[in-house]
């Protein structure tokens, strides 16, 4: 894969694997800790309503998807928090309704749009110089918020009826922790598109989770999962000719096969 | 009885869930400070959301609730609380003593790195409940019993004034159960404890007055419980076994039950 390197595209996906790699290992360990996997799946793929209206508006797909997520985020906070036992639908019907909207928005536009191939199952060696400076914003504003509130975010995903009486302001943390998986989400939609994201969000914490004693550790070793099956996809698609987004979920199910095999093995 | 404080006051609460009828209503109550409360009752009575109510984590519809003679919200940081274990991610990665040092856990100013006092107290906490050795393990790799102490041991983290546990005793064996009893009787003797069990020997084994929550609450201030509480309380399930020191006492069931001695306290 060396010779690989001397192509421009080729050093800016291995950058871009870097920043998904941070924001899957920091993100995915919270979606996974708080079992918002659902609820990440359903930010993704409503951010495809947010593709649609850039395409039609003419401006970036990825300010469109960020923003279409971040305020999917918002909704479901309040709609969940007036009624917890409901998330799950809510979530499920604004999956539906945010694709829905991507495709009406889409019709409306003229021309083809080979590049919404690109969004739905990955673009990691199309990413430009600007996706890859506003991916690195994000992941390091993400990575300052995590920081700055981990004691905060630890609490709330542990025990948050324990938090609450420890004056954790837990509603505003939990729409604070929505608004962080939908940024850390499309940042990974740029390495394996918005259908696929959601096994690079849970495959890296669910291997990283028995073997760390605190979210922190999890995260990072989460990190370095991501990077391994991101650089090991990215190779075989470059080897084999092969689209990269699903050759690295692909790399990351292998690896997560083989651990289920052994953890199974190792109880039995 | 001689003019104690007061920790725990409710007068006329009613509180309903969103667009269902009420849970609780014409609930009144209050706990002197020392007090062993055993709060009993039904599934879906209302025990849980009683202590939420006054944790101050629901707000009544109707009436007061004082804790510690301020409004919950004000003092909920002086009580420890131990809630419901059952919905606990076991899987979760964090090691005992971290789960203790969220006791020290203050909303207004939170560190990454917890201050030697913190330390201190969480190592303290963790001696007295026994699980000082097992501090460097994941919580997950605990059994039931041990898992409760690390819970009752973060409550104590918070050197509270007064204890509120969720059925602390739910699935674990029977010996694990006195042992815990013992924990908690131990505590009583410088703490309110206010407990949700379903475990009626709990009342026999360590409370110094009982609460029968069934939409309404029933208090009694002696460690016994009456048949008409139990009726009012159980309903058409009737509990066959009270336990009243030991040995135990059966009490059958009435069918023209006129209670003896049930007091509603206002």
């Amino acid at each position: 894969m060396l010779e690989a390197l001397q192509f421009s595209f080729m050093r800016n996906a291995l950058l871009a694997g870097l920043w998904v790699s941070l924001a899957c290992g920091i993100i995915g360990t919270l979606v996974v800790a708080n079992r918002l996997v659902f609820l990440a799946g359903g930010i993704a793929h409503s951010a495809y309503g947010g593709v649609g209206l850039a395409i039609f508006l003419g401006f970036s797909p990825f300010l469109g998807a960020m923003g279409f997520s971040l305020a999917m985020a918002v909704l479901l906070a309040v709609l969940s928090s007036r009624n917890k036992s409901r998330a799950d639908t809510f979530v499920g019907v604004l999956w539906a309704v945010g694709m829905a909207l991507g495709v009406l928005f889409v019709d409306l536009s003229p021309g083809y749009r080979a590049d919404l191939m690109n969004l739905l199952f990955g673009s990691i060696l199309t990413v430009s110089s600007r996706e890859l400076w506003m991916m690195a914003g994000i992941t390091f504003l993400v990575s300052v918020a995590v920081g700055l509130k981990y004691r905060d975010l630890l609490a709330l995903s542990y025990d948050p009826e324990f938090a609450a009486t420890r004056n954790v302001k837990v509603s505003s943390l939990y729409t604070l922790l929505l608004l962080l998986v939908a940024a850390g989400t499309v940042v990974a939609i740029q390495a394996v598109g918005l259908i696929l994201v959601i096994a690079l969000l849970t495959i890296p914490p669910i291997l990283a989770e028995r073997s760390c004693r605190s979210l922190a550790s999890m995260m990072g070793v989460s990190s370095a999962w991501s990077a391994l099956f991101i650089f090991l996809g990215l190779d075989l698609s470059y080897r084999y000719n092969l689209t990269s987004g699903a050759t690295i979920i692909l790399v990351g199910a292998f690896f997560f096969f083989l651990h289920s095999i052994w953890t199974h093995r190792r109880q039995a | 009885m001689e003019n104690r404080e007061i920790d725990i006051e409710l007068s006329g609460v009613r509180f309903a869930y969103n667009g269902s009828g009420p849970v609780l209503e014409g609930v009144s109550l209050s706990v002197p400070r020392g007090e062993f409360l055993a709060v009993i009752g039904p599934n879906g009575g209302g025990k849980s959301t009683l202590l939420r109510l006054i944790l101050g984590l629901l707000e009544p519809q109707e009436g007061t609730v004082r804790l510690l003679g301020r409004p919950p919200r004000e003092s909920v940081q002086r009580v420890g609380y131990v809630p419901q274990e059952t919905n606990l991610n076991r899987e979760f990665p964090i090691s005992v003593e971290d789960v203790v040092l969220m006791g020290r856990f203050s909303g207004a100013a939170m560190r990454w790195i917890p201050s030697s006092e913190d330390r201190q107290v969480a190592e303290e906490v963790m001696e007295r409940l026994g699980v000082l050795d097992l501090r460097r393990k994941r919580v997950g790799e605990l059994s039931q019993g041990q898992r409760q102490r690390v819970a009752i041991a973060r409550a104590l983290a918070v050197r509270p004034a007064l204890m509120l546990l969720d059925e602390p005793t739910a699935s674990v064996d029977v010996k694990t159960q006195a042992a815990l009893y013992q924990i908690l009787r131990e505590l009583n003797r410088t703490l309110t404890v206010v407990m949700v069990s379903h475990d009626l020997t709990a009342i026999a084994s360590c409370a110094t007055s009982v609460a029968c929550v069934n939409r309404s609450v029933f208090f009694h201030d002696r460690a016994e419980l009456t048949e008409e509480m139990v009726q009012g309380a159980y309903g058409s399930c009737p509990v066959e076994l009270i336990a009243h020191g030991i040995p135990h006492r059966v009490l059958h069931r009435h069918e023209n039950g006129n209670g003896s001695e049930r007091k509603d306290h206002a």
